[in-house]
């Protein structure tokens, strides 16, 4: 098996206000796939599609080899899960939530849960309902990571929290990862996050998945150019043209996915020339890929 | 798996069953010295009957109370978070709802064995005349039966899905107001009276509540 979550046709509604449509997603083994996208993209409806926990009205799921819903508890024994907002039972201590998580996943490593227990100072009488965000977020961190997961399916981990205990679950994270050679999935809209840790993209919006690509691509291969004498695009164009705005008479500003140097020669070929090349960063690669699947001008990017 | 699933529930429910379970016990005796000056002496046949008499009804509220109650303690949790986390639990969710159904069952027991003790202690501080006799038992086996049908009717409604736990209420609600109109057109109680009879009368779903729930008869 080389996928660990592959997705196909994926199709999901919520009443007229939000559809998610004819979604495709694989996710590698070992991968540390980021799941980018603006608040309300559909990250969420997502994974709750992917872990059994929504119907999907079209499409297929399959999660470490297990078709989902039909076999999502079989699915889940191996999948580490936490959710944006706190899920655990509000009545009870940490370490009485340790316990009721421990009896529903056979290799639970009470060792490990108690050494993140106290590397993250949580107190084992401390009431669930009482904890802060930061001491929630890093309890339900601990119970995915002690069930030693082949996978970690993580919706905003680290949304709201302040940057020490930030650092603290990422730490955490990466520190498993290594030991482990678990698959990550790894929902943020906080984009420098992710490529601080990610090797693998996805981008959502509006219920549709953008783009899907290796960090190392995303980080690339998404350029702003300043052309003169700009052509006419057709479809022989040897990139992805996401956005282009007129800068004067003579001059527009592309951005551009897919880039390579020699495509200059294309450019030239058509009586046009590229002036300027510019990198992007993340957050700015990110941003022109939304802004691109929004304008219906541009090309899908997949 | 069912050991968490109970402790969960012992921990959401302890005071409401706590409580319960002391008033279960205290009703009996508390019942007949409300109505007579003490426990010793004698009393007619007539006079321990009618003393008894509004205890009955007294245990059906009571049980249909606990049975809502223990539904509604671990539905409130669960919802809260829009049921994450059983949903994410690595079982079916057939599997999770017959555990978290069968620790909630298993905590009304405890009610209706301190309503047995409390009726044993009641009979045997008053004196029974010799043509009546103490139903102790039947009475906890009723009160845990009337309890366990209140709380299976409330789960199933809540564990099903919202959308069908509606059409199944409306379903009801309609076949009430049509038998309800029919007897007011119709001018004939009876079908009314019919209907209520074929409920509360074996072999009608809520058979156990029209039976006689009589601590001391015949």
């Amino acid at each position: 098996m080389t996928d660990v979550i592959r997705i196909r046709d994926l199709a999901w509604r919520a009443g007229r206000e939000f559809a998610i449509r004819e979604l495709a997603m694989t996710v590698p083994t070992g991968a540390i796939y980021g799941f980018l996208g603006p608040n309300g993209s559909g990250k969420t409806t997502t994974i709750r599609l992917m872990l059994g926990m929504l119907p999907a009205e079209d499409g297929t799921i399959e999660v470490l080899g297990h078709s989902v819903p039909r076999y999502a508890h079989r699915a889940l024994e191996r999948i580490g899960y936490v959710p944006e907002r706190l899920h655990l039972y509000q009545g009870l201590t940490v370490d009485e939530s340790i316990r009721f998580h421990r009896a529903f996943y056979k290799d639970f490593d009470d060792a490990e849960a108690e050494r993140l227990r106290k590397r993250f100072a949580l107190r084992e009488d401390q009431l669930v309902q009482r904890l802060s965000k930061g001491e929630a977020g890093k309890l339900m961190m601990l119970l995915a990571l002690s069930q030693r997961a082949e996978l970690l399916v993580l919706d905003e981990p680290t949304d709201g929290l302040d940057p020490v205990i930030r650092r603290e679950v990422l730490g955490a994270l990466v520190e498993y990862v290594d030991s482990r050679k678990a698959t990550v999935f790894i929902s943020s809209h906080l984009v420098h996050e992710q490529e601080r840790i990610c090797d693998w993209v996805g981008v959502m919006d509006g219920g549709r998945l953008i783009a899907e690509l290796p960090m190392q691509e995303f980080r690339s291969g998404i350029k702003r150019l300043r052309v003169s004498q700009a052509p006419p695009v057709g479809d022989a164009t040897p990139f992805a043209l996401l956005s282009r705005e007129s800068l004067n008479a003579q001059h527009e500003e592309w951005v551009v996915r897919g880039w390579q140097p020699e495509m200059r020669e294309w450019f030239q070929r058509a009586g046009a020339d590229v002036r300027e090349i510019q990198d992007l960063d993340l957050e700015e690669s990110f941003v022109e890929l939304l802004r691109g699947a929004r304008t219906p001008s541009t090309t899908e990017i997949r | 798996m069912f050991g968490q699933i109970l402790y969960t529930q012992v921990k959401w429910s302890r005071t409401a069953v706590a409580i319960l379970s002391i008033v279960t016990f205290a009703t009996p005796a508390l019942f007949w010295r409300m109505v007579h000056e003490g426990f010793f002496g004698q009393n007619s046949a007539m006079e321990v009957m009618n003393g008894f008499e509004a205890l009955g009804p007294m245990l059906v509220a009571f049980a249909v109370f606990a049975g809502l109650l223990l539904v509604a303690q671990p539905w409130a949790v669960d919802s809260a978070a829009r049921h994450v986390y059983p949903l994410a639990l690595p079982l079916p969710w057939r599997k999770y709802v017959a555990m978290r159904f069968g620790a909630g069952a298993l905590l009304l027991v405890i009610p209706a064995i301190t309503l047995w003790l409390g009726s044993l202690l009641v009979l045997a501080l008053i004196e029974i005349p010799a043509t009546l006799r103490g139903y102790p038992g039947t009475l906890a086996l009723r009160y845990l039966l009337g309890s366990l049908l209140a709380y299976s009717a409330v789960f199933a409604l809540q564990y099903l899905s919202g959308r069908r736990a509606a059409h199944l209420l409306l379903g009801i609600l309609i076949g009430l107001v049509v038998v309800a109109l029919a007897a007011e057109f119709s001018g004939n109680t009876a079908l009314l009276y019919s209907v209520v009879n074929r409920l509360i009368h074996w072999p009608g779903p809520l058979a156990v509540f029209g039976d006689s729930w009589m601590l001391i008869d015949v």
